[in-house]
């Protein structure tokens, strides 16, 4: 396995580093832009998965009830068999 | 795209009650579902429900019908054998999926920059704000701290794999 990360990906980190270090650290402003992202990251996952996990379950229970088609009922079946 | 098909019907709403309740009782109501994350997090919910959907279903497959079958023989209704019995055993793919939407929910930018409410920076519109302004060095400490905070749940999901590929216990 490789442990060390590509060459490619540390000469971008690195530089990226260097310009931290040339601002003089992160601004006043940061620690507030940090907790907004992980308080919208946190709850859009929770939400988001709930949401997928209540779609995938209603769709293994009943196949039909979400983006397939309706049982058709049995004079509309009786009709295309007569056809 | 997105972000236009959800503001227009939400401000459309705000408008509506704001008026209403301006006529009718003479106070604003202000913007209630805009003016807040409600539309972000619908927004987010439209984009991410794919890639969330993916996991938690790939999840479900694996439980077999005869389990939900034993469960509801138990005269346990459907909800509850979602809660008892296939959130413990697809327990990994929920967490993958909340993984996945927290990280690319992290470094969204276009939905985010549109919807977000007033005074509402996150660090991937300060990154922007700051690279379009260009004042790249600023923009360095939110760019790595995005990378910092998708590397370590990525870090834990490669772990989680590796563990379950050699047949040890997922953390």
């Amino acid at each position: 396995m490789q442990r060390t990360a590509p060459s490619g990906f540390r000469r971008a980190g690195f530089g990226v580093g260097e310009l931290l270090i040339e601002s003089g650290g992160p601004t006043r402003d940061f620690s507030k832009h940090l907790f907004n992202t992980l308080t919208l990251a946190a709850a859009a996952g929770a939400i988001v998965t709930a949401g997928a996990l209540v779609l995938a379950f209603v769709r293994k229970e009943r196949p039909r009830s979400i983006a397939g088609r309706a049982r058709p009922s049995p004079r509309s079946a009786m009709r295309c068999r007569a056809r | 795209m997105i972000a236009v098909g959800v503001l227009t019907p939400f401000a459309a709403f705000d408008n509506a009650v704001s008026s209403f309740f301006a006529n009718a009782f003479g106070i604003s109501t202000g913007l209630l579902l805009t003016g807040g994350i409600a539309a972000l997090l619908v927004a987010y919910t439209a984009l991410y429900l794919a890639v969330a959907l993916q996991s938690v279903g790939a999840g479900l497959e694996r439980v077999t019908p005869s389990i939900s079958g034993a469960a509801r023989l138990l005269a346990r209704g459907p909800w509850d054998v979602l809660r008892r019995v296939h959130l413990p055993l697809i327990a990994p793919s929920v967490l993958t999926a909340a993984l996945l939407v927290f990280v690319d929910v992290m470094k969204e930018l276009p939905a985010t920059l549109m919807l977000r409410p007033f005074n509402f920076d996150t660090l991937a519109i300060a990154a922007n704000n700051y690279a379009s302004d260009e004042r790249l060095s600023w923009a360095a400490a939110p760019s790595l701290a995005i990378v910092a905070a998708g590397i370590i749940p990525c870090i834990l999901l490669i772990r989680g794999i590796a563990a379950s590929a050699h047949g040890k216990d997922v953390p």
